[in-house]
């Protein structure tokens, strides 16, 4: 009878937390300020375009490497300005309950747009094929607000060697809690 | 408790952080997911209940089970052959009347 509760009160907890956790709630993705950008990935059969308006929701499945077309502006209806302003910015990666910059930049420009094209090409130690990974972007430009977005992608492939690594490894570790319901002698 | 509570937290820690690692790995969570952090605390739990339950392996206060056979020299295979003599050979110096 003991044993029965013990399972049952675990199997409850387990349950209830992991229902709890699993659940992600979809947002807006632009988070602050009014605005816009986008990434074309010509290379993509479909989906082509990486959208900052794009439900947090909607995962973007980017491939390893590309060159992407952007193009973005502090808003509609902005235009450059007489003088040169000065702008700081940066890319974050979200991990949970915290978050580690993988990108930043920061000048003056008269400019309030940019467009252009860029190319990546991402190492080979990244597994593909994996979870939603939640990128976050900002841009101060002084005396003219911040601006912030949130975008969700996966990358493209299969996670191959790495999952099957981490899969043993979970076997083993679950082989030894096992293991540590074994009476002592 | 019954069983090996550290085995049982060292252990259950890694199976929830291997585990949600492959989750990730899989597709089934997100990376900036609050799973991944739960996992090797459930693992934790998971191990020390484990430990305290202890529902594998015999307990050692449980008599040994009835189905053994009881001891018999008598009726083990070769009790019949001659053993070699390990007691002491007799002292006739100390047999009774023998004094002179």
């Amino acid at each position: 009878m003991q044993r029965r509760a013990a399972a049952v009160l675990l199997f409850g907890m387990l349950t209830v937390l992991l229902v709890g956790l699993l659940a992600i709630p979809a947002s807006a993705e632009i988070t602050q300020g009014s605005c816009q950008g986008s990434a074309t990935f010509p290379e993509k059969a479909t989906d082509k375009v990486l959208d900052a308006a794009r439900p947090r929701s909607l995962v973007f499945e980017a491939p390893t490497g590309a060159t992407v077309n952007y193009t973005g502006n502090l808003g509609p209806g902005a235009s450059a300005s007489d003088d040169p302003v000065p702008f700081v910015g940066g890319v974050s990666l979200q991990l949970p309950r915290t978050s580690i910059p993988i990108a930043s930049w920061e000048g003056e420009t008269e400019e309030f747009s940019d467009s252009g094209t860029y190319t990546y090409e991402l190492p080979a130690g990244i597994p593909a094929g994996t979870g939603d990974i939640e990128v976050s972007a900002w841009h101060n430009h002084t005396g003219y607000g911040n601006c912030a977005a949130v975008v969700s992608v996966s990358i493209a492939g299969s996670p191959g060697v790495a999952a099957a690594v981490a899969g043993g490894l979970t076997a083993l570790a679950g082989a030894g809690t096992l293991a540590a319901g074994r009476k002592k002698p | 408790m019954k069983g090996r509570p550290i085995l049982g937290a060292v252990s259950g820690f890694f199976f929830g952080l291997f585990l949600g690692i492959t989750l990730f790995l899989v597709g089934v969570i997100p990376l900036h997911s609050d799973a991944l952090i739960a996992l090797p605390i459930i693992g934790v739990v998971l191990g020390l209940v484990m430990a305290w339950w202890a529902p594998f392996g015999k307990s050692p206060d449980e008599p040994p089970p009835a189905t053994s056979a009881p001891p018999d020299s008598m009726d083990e295979p070769g009790s019949d052959e001659p053993q070699p003599d390990t007691s002491p050979p007799p002292d006739s110096m100390d047999e009774p009347g023998s004094a002179d």
